[in-house]
C-alpha cells in the first residue's frame, strides 16, 4: 500500500518501522528526520568531534535500516532503541580512537580527553558539552556522577576506572550502582 | 518480589547497564538474566536513569550532508533489494540501463555499488556447456565483494549458484539463497554455503525456480534466517 509523505509524517514511529522493516526507505527517511537530532547530539556528546560523530551516525542509522525487522515495540521506543545502537558505536568509536593513542588518562573530565589535540574546535565544543550535558549527572554527587560518566560516555570498564580513579572496584560497582538509583528516583519524582 | 541469590550478578547489573562490563562478564549476565526474573526487574530499573541519559546531552544538529549520505545508501539498498515503494514515480519498462536515467547522487551510488558481471555470456545456449542449460550471469556487490562475481546456471527449471572472488562471509555467518517472485518479499531456502580461501563457491537452488525473478544471497548467521538481516551480495535476474 502506498503512503504519501504527509501521511508518513503521522505516523508513529512504531508505524514506520514496520514499513522500514519491508524496506520503505521514504519511511526510514521520516525516521531519520525525527530523531537525527538526538543521535548526532548523543554521538558528538561521546566522540567529541563532528567527523567521528558524522561516521558514527552514519554507521548507526544504516545498522537500523537493515536490522528494522529485528526492533521489538515490546522493548522499548523506537527513539530508546536507535540511540542506543548510535551509543554503542560510538563507544566502539571511542574505544578503537583511544587505543590508537594510547589512551593516557590523568584528569577528571572526559571532555578533556576525549578532544584530539589537533582540533581545537571540538575541543572547545567538547568542553562545552560536557558542562551543557550536567543536567542529569549533576543530580548525582561527584563520586558517583564521575564514575557513571566515564562508563557511559567515555567507555570505560569498571576495572579500567578502578585502576584510573585508584580505587577498589567494590567501590566502583556500589558507586555506579547508587548513581544510576538516584537517577531513576529523581526521575520518578520529577515525572511522577 | 523474588530475589536473586547470586549476589556476583547483582554486583554486575549496574555495570551491565552502563556497558562497562568485560566481553565476558557481559555475557555471563545476559545468560543470567534468561532465567532470573528478579534480575530482568532490577535491570530494569537501573535502566531508567540510564536510558535518560542517552537524551541529556547538549542539542547539537547534524548536517545536511549526514543525511544526503545515509538516504542515497538506503535507497539504494532498497532498489537493489527490489523493494521500491509503490509511492515511487511507476517504474519504467525494465531496462537493463534504467539507472542511468536517476539524478546523478543515485547514478553514482547505483555505479559504485553495482557492477554486472558478465559470465559466460559468450556460452550463449550452452551454459556450462551441458546442451539446454543456460547461464544467468549476476550483480555482485561491489562494497561487499569488491573482486566478486557470480551466475546461476539453469538448466531444466533446476538451478545452480556459482560464486568467485568472494569475501569470506565471516565467523558464525554463511551465505544464504533467496528467492523472489513477482515482486514480492524475499523467500528463505535451505541452500547454505560457504567459499573456499580464493572466495569461490557453488551450491545448488532447491526446488523449481521457473517462477522465480530473481535468485539473491545474503550473510546471514549460521543456520540461516527467515528474513533477510543484510542488503544482497548478489543478486541474479532469472
Amino acid at each position: 500500500m502506498a503512503h504519501r509523505p504527509e501521511t508518513l509524517t503521522r505516523m508513529a514511529d512504531e508505524e514506520l518501522m514496520a514499513l522500514v522493516a519491508a524496506l520503505d526507505a521514504d519511511a526510514f527517511e521520516v525516521v531519520y528526520d525525527r530523531h537525527c537530532g538526538p543521535a548526532f547530539a548523543l554521538a558528538f556528546r561521546i566522540c567529541g568531534s563532528r567527523p567521528a560523530a558524522d561516521d558514527v551516525c552514519q554507521e548507526a542509522f544504516l545498522a537500523a535500516w537493515r536490522s528494522a525487522v529485528r526492533f521489538d515495540p515490546r522493548a522499548g521506543s523506537v527513539r530508546g532503541w536507535l540511540l542506543t545502537i548510535v551509543h554503542n558505536r560510538a563507544i566502539d568509536h571511542l574505544r578503537r580512537a583511544t587505543r590508537v593513542r594510547d589512551r593516557t588518562i590523568s584528569d577528571d573530565t572526559a571532555a578533556e580527553r576525549l578532544a584530539g589535540p589537533d582540533d581545537t574546535e571540538a575541543s572547545a565544543l567538547a568542553a562545552h558539552a560536557a558542562d551543557e550535558a550536567a543536567g542529569l549527572l549533576e543530580r548525582l554527587p561527584d563520586e558517583q556522577r564521575q564514575v557513571v560518566e566515564l562508563a557511559f560516555f567515555s567507555g570505560y570498564s569498571h576495572s579500567e576506572i578502578a585502576e584510573l580513579l585508584d580505587l577498589p572496584l567494590g567501590t566502583v560497582k556500589t558507586r555506579m550502582r547508587r548513581g544510576l538509583e538516584r537517577l531513576r528516583n529523581h526521575l520518578q519524582e520529577v515525572h511522577g | 518480589m523474588t530475589h536473586c541469590d547470586d549476589p556476583h550478578i547483582d554486583d554486575l547489573l549496574a555495570p551491565f547497564a552502563l556497558g562497562a562490563c568485560p566481553d565476558a562478564e557481559a555475557d555471563l549476565v545476559r545468560g543470567h538474566l534468561v532465567g532470573c526474573a528478579a534480575c530482568r526487574d532490577t535491570l530494569a530499573q537501573l535502566s531508567i536513569g540510564r536510558d535518560a541519559l542517552l537524551t541529556d546531552v547538549p542539542d547539537r544538529a547534524p548536517s545536511a550532508a549526514l543525511k544526503a549520505q545515509v538516504m542515497d545508501r538506503v535507497r539504494a539498498e532498497s532498489e537493489l533489494f527490489g523493494a521500491a515503494t509503490p509511492r515511487r514515480a511507476p517504474a519504467p519498462a525494465p531496462s537493463r540501463f534504467g539507472w542511468l536515467r536517476r539524478p546523478l547522487p543515485m547514478l553514482a551510488t547505483a555505479a559504485a555499488l553495482l557492477v554486472a558481471v558478465l559470465v559466460g555470456v559468450s556460452q550463449l545456449g550452452g551454459g556450462d556447456g551441458t546442451p539446454g542449460s543456460r547461464t544467468v550471469p549476476a550483480q555482485v556487490d561491489t562494497a561487499q565483494a569488491p573482486r566478486g562475481s557470480a551466475h546461476l546456471v539453469v538448466e531444466g527449471g533446476r538451478g545452480r549458484l556459482v560464486v568467485a572472488g568472494l569475501p569470506d562471509p565471516g565467523r558464525g555467518r554463511v551465505y544464504e539463497v533467496w528467492l523472489r517472485s513477482a515482486g514480492g518479499t524475499p523467500r528463505p531456502t535451505s541452500a547454505l554455503f560457504s567459499v573456499d580461501r580464493t572466495g569461490a563457491g557453488e551450491t545448488a537452488v532447491p526446488g523449481d525456480i521457473s517462477g522465480v525473478d530473481q535468485v539473491l544471497v545474503t550473510s546471514e548467521p549460521s543456520g540461516g534466517s527467515t528474513s533477510p538481516s543484510r542488503v544482497p551480495l548478489v543478486v541474479a535476474t532469472v
